[in-house]
């Protein structure tokens, strides 16, 4: 073990000399996510129903905690947050998603709720997009929602589409699209896909 | 006294001449040549006998035929060494060793360069080969060898599979080192231009006494140029165009030993190459163009006994990664799997643009050696410092910038190898081997998106290999050690999720829960290599060889500490830190045939793999996949398991040239490799293919000269032997692709310019391949055109000619 220890300190030596400073310590940025949160605010007044999905360690540390999201049947103006929590203090990435919302959409879909891409027969939600981007396109972040009694699975997807050889991906079509081929028939990558369990009562 | 053979043969051969059946020039005699300094065989010497000359092969035989009996002379000649004559009376069929003495030593090391055969079937591509592949990448020039097939990335990132393994299985050592770079990844394809050697081997099978504990499936070996003896300057440069593609290479080298100082060498060597990106019979492969440079400088130097050489190497890439990629939740993977075209193809241009997704990599290589030759053999010591820089970049907002995958690995080696000349242990009995020492040290730094942990390496090897030759017959045994030890700091999270995803126990990296920092996890492995293998060479045509190996290799580094979503697969990986050696046991036997218008060679080999690696799906406790939910959807979990692997199979080819100008051949490769345990299929097992070529070539037409014209097929099956659980789809269909080249040369002066025309995918066929990466999201580039023009120069070749 003694001989062992010295090899070490020799290749210790020698990979010191070699590496010198570590160039890739310069730090890698990365567009993580832990956070969604959902903030349905009744029109008619009260206080806001907010539902979260925190994955707050990440990736690969424990499970995301996902809120159910139980409202009174009602008219709602829901809002979306993205966050990287994994910050010290958490990155808002709503506002990337703004300065880049030609590129970006979020999708509702799920048997919870009827959408413009999804068409569910007794879905207890229904989604109508109230926010746009600079091409006069729809984006997601802040929507109206109507809720009657019943339960279903919501799906939120934000989707970012950068152009193509300079040719948008992002559509006007692209909530049809999704409607009828799916996220499969749609251009870009997803960068948020989580389930909600919705209960109306 | 030049003259001398071995064990005084004369005398017996009287006795043997009682069976002489009368006819006086009926008589066989083999001949064996030797160096009487180290016993090496001396090939090219010409012996006569009678007035029948022959002239000695690469082991230093010469087998005269239809010679008198009675007293007869033997002359043997070389330009390096003494000439000898003697007298002696001849018997029916006798066997004489003879030694010769070299006039200068000098001329002895370039003529000394004969490799002992492999105890395992191997493909050389010899210059004259790799000339028709230049500007093709390392996996793309070894893919019509038999037995190696590629694992294909995007169009440009690919690496070869041999024998079913490939990457961690298949080590690549160029120039007697290592390669040492991120190659456990599908997507890594090896750093290196195959422009810079002028020989490359392919070794199928176990080889780990030799090569080095993780060679289980084969090794590739690429050997640049040596130095230039004499004083003389030459060169070649090589233009490539490419249709699909569309694209240019250019590749170069001049290499020079001047007058005034005839003991040192210089080379240099250099390759640029840039492409489009390729396009599908249907549609391009948005983003996949490629972007590529390398170079080299090497300096030989020949002291009195000993040379020196010193190499410097660079390679530099930009991939692109295809569009078409799309790495989204399981859920979505599935749902375009249906489609025939990938979504949003109708915007896809083939152009030189290289945006996000694309790899950037960049590898350097520095070598120092040293061979001497001293009283009993040659010592040669090495030196290599390696750095490998890959970088991985994803579509990402705009407002990120750098890399998300970045990777810098430092490796330093040194090895000191002896190997001894032959020891006479009587006539056509000699004993030759290798025996030598290895070290290594790495440091291997990561950082981006969740992946694996930065980790150190240190290991050393101890390992022999003796080779008994006797007349028709050789025997080699090999043994080798090697120990590593590998530090990890892996984070505190991915840590417990590693215990509870029950991938490593709580205490597998010493105690210390209550700590928040990184886990220090380390692991030291002791393997062991033996090869046993023996040759014999039946009649002069046929030759069998047979040989048993063990081969233990520790893990990779992403076996032990994966620990994120793959980049290149829509699954999220885990590692498994204390995992222990997989051990390969293996035999493999091989028949070859050389006559005058026919050779070949089939090998059949199984392999028992006792805790063969493999990364496979999750299994929860109820029996089901385990699917993790992350922020991007729901991806399934894929762990580093051990489990046993039985390899088997068999490759080979045949050729054959009835005529001076025709050349028709042959090849096939299958593998068949499962789960010992419950017989399932593993994957990326290549399908049974057979490739077919006929060559017709014309000495000289209108001042050209070496026309020749080639068309070949290759069929491959489809991979009907799979497990559905442990992929992501069923395999494509089989295929049938046709290559055509039409090549010729003309000599002026000290120039020969060689021009060819090569297509492949002629038909322009649709077709997905099983390994390829690629086959679940688009299919692989149409009809590819390249046209070459070769210059070589040789300043010595006027004075010569």
């Amino acid at each position: 073990m003694k001989s062992l220890n010295r090899i070490s300190l020799i290749g210790a030596i020698l990979l010191a000399s070699a590496c010198g400073e570590d160039a890739s310590d310069a730090g890698n940025e990365n567009e993580v996510l832990t956070t969604v949160t959902l903030t349905f605010t009744p029109t008619a007044g009260g206080a806001p129903v907010v539902a979260l999905f925190n994955d707050a360690d990440g990736d690969l540390g424990n499970p995301p905690v996902i809120d159910p999201v139980r409202l009174a049947p009602g008219m709602y103006n829901l809002g979306l947050k993205f966050e990287n929590r994994l910050e010290m203090p958490a990155e808002d990435i709503t506002l990337e998603i703004l300065d880049e919302a030609n590129d970006h959409q979020v999708f509702f879909t799920g048997s919870a709720v009827n959408s413009p891409a999804s068409v569910q027969a007794s879905a207890p939600l229904t989604q109508v997009y109230s926010d746009k981007d600079a091409n006069r396109l729809v984006l997601g972040l802040a929507n109206g929602i109507t809720a009657v009694a019943g339960t279903g699975t919501l799906t939120v997807t934000l989707r970012h589409m950068p152009p193509v050889n300079g040719m948008p991906v992002k559509t006007a079509a692209a909530a049809d699209t999704v409607r009828t081929s799916g996220f499969a028939g749609l251009g870009g990558s997803t960068d948020v896909s989580i389930d909600f369990a919705v209960t109306v009562m | 006294m030049a003259l001398f053979i071995a064990g005084s043969a004369t005398p017996a051969m009287a006795d043997h001449a009682n069976t002489y059946d009368g006819n006086p020039c009926q008589e066989t005699m083999d001949v064996h040549v030797i160096d009487s300094l180290d016993h090496s065989p001396v090939a090219s010497a010409i012996v006569i006998v009678d007035h029948v000359a022959v002239v000695t092969d690469a082991r230093g035989h010469a087998m005269l035929e239809r010679i008198c009996t009675g007293n007869t002379r033997i002359s043997v000649s070389h330009p390096a060494y003494e000439s000898l004559t003697h007298s002696f009376v001849l018997g029916r069929r006798r066997e004489l060793e003879l030694e010769l003495q070299p006039l200068i030593e000098d001329f002895v090391v370039e003529t000394k360069q004969v490799k002992p055969t492999e105890m395992k079937s191997t493909t050389t591509l010899s210059e004259e080969v790799l000339e028709k592949k230049r500007g093709l990448s390392l996996s793309e020039t070894l893919a019509e060898v038999p037995g190696v097939s590629q694992l294909r990335s995007g169009t440009g990132v690919a690496k070869p599979i041999v024998r079913g393994h490939y990457g961690r299985r298949v080590p690549i050592l160029v120039d007697g080192i290592r390669h040492r770079a991120q190659d456990w990844g599908i997507d890594h394809a090896p750093e290196i231009e195959p422009g810079m050697a002028e020989r490359i081997t392919v070794v199928r099978g176990s080889a780990g006494a030799r090569y080095g504990s993780d060679a289980i499936g084969g090794v590739l070996l690429l050997e640049p140029r040596g130095p230039l003896l004499q004083p003389n300057t030459t060169g070649e440069l090589h233009a490539i165009g490419y249709s699909n593609g569309l694209g240019a290479g250019l590749l170069g080298r001049v290499q020079t030993t001047p007058e005034s100082m005839p003991r040192l060498s210089l080379q240099f060597d250099g390759a640029i190459k840039k492409l489009s990106a390729p396009s599908t019979p249907d549609y391009p492969l948005d983003n996949t163009a490629e972007s590529e440079w390398s170079g080299g400088i090497t300096a030989f130097y020949r002291a009195d006994s000993t040379t020196f050489k010193l190499s410097l190497r660079h390679f530099d890439a930009e991939l692109g990664v295809c569009l078409c990629f799309r790495i989204d939740s399981a859920a979505e993977f599935k749902a375009q799997l249906a489609q025939r075209r990938p979504t949003g193809v109708e915007l896809y241009r083939s152009d030189f643009d290289i945006s996000r997704p694309y790899q950037a990599i960049a590898h350097d290589l520095a070598l120092a050696r040293a061979q001497t030759a001293l009283g009993f053999g040659t010592l040669t010591a090495t030196y290599a410092l390696q750095f490998d820089d890959r970088r991985e970049f994803d579509v990402v907002r705009q407002s990120v910038a750098g890399p998300q995958f970045s990777f810098q690995m430092w490796t330093h080696d040194a090895d000191v190898v002896v190997e001894h000349h032959p020891i006479h242990l009587g006539d056509q009995l000699h004993l030759s081997g290798t025996a030598g020492v290895v070290a290594m040290l790495q440091s291997n730094r990561y950082t981006g998106l969740p992946l694996v942990p930065s980790h150190d390496a240190i290991s050393a090897g101890v390992f022999s290999v003796e080779r008994l030759w006797g007349h028709d017959w050789e025997v080699e045994a090999g043994l080798r050690y090697d120990y590593l030890s590998r530090q990890a700091a892996i984070g505190r999270g991915d840590f417990l999720r590693l215990v509870r995803s029950g991938q490593l126990g709580i205490d597998a990296c010493g105690t210390g829960s209550s700590d928040t920092g990184p886990v220090n996890c380390a692991s030291a492995f002791h393997t062991a290599s033996i090869s046993l293998g023996g040759l014999v060479r039946v009649t002069p045509t046929w030759t069998t060889k047979l040989e048993l190996a063990t081969t233990a290799r520790p893990p990779n580094p992403d076996e032990q500490y994966l620990n994120g979503s793959a980049p290149s697969f829509p699954v999220l990986g885990l590692g498994k830190p204390d995992a222990g050696a997989e051990t390969s046991n293996s035999v493999t036997a091989t028949v070859s045939y050389a006559g005058l218008h026919l050779h070949g060679e089939a090998s059949s080999y199984a392999s028992y793999i006792d805790n063969y690696l493999a990364f496979t799906p999750a299994i929860g406790t109820d029996g089901q996949p385990v699917f993790d939910v992350l922020i991007r959807g729901t991806f399934p979990r894929f762990v580093t398991r051990s489990l046993d692997a039985v390899f088997y199979g068999a490759d080979g080819y045949l050729a054959t040239n009835p005529w001076r100008w025709l050349e028709l051949g042959v090849q096939g490769a299958m593998v068949r490799a499962r789960n010992a345990e419950d017989g399932a299929y593993l994957v990326f097992i290549p399908a049974d293919r057979v490739r077919s070529y006929a060559t017709t070539s014309h000495g000289a037409f209108i001042g050209l000269q070496n026309l020749t014209a080639t068309i070949a097929g290759t069929a491959v099956a489809r991979q009907t032997r799979y497990d559905p659980a442990a992929d992501l789809a069923p395999p494509p269909a089989g295929y049938f692709q046709t290559e055509a080249a039409l090549g010729t040369e003309r000599r002026i002066d000290r120039y020969t310019v060689k021009m060819a025309l090569q297509a492949s995918n002629v038909l322009g066929a649709r077709y997905r391949e099983y390994t390829s990466l690629m086959r679940y999201f688009a299919d692989q580039p149409g009809r590819q055109l390249m046209f070459r023009i070769t210059v070589l120069y040789d300043a010595a070749f006027s004075s010569t000619k």
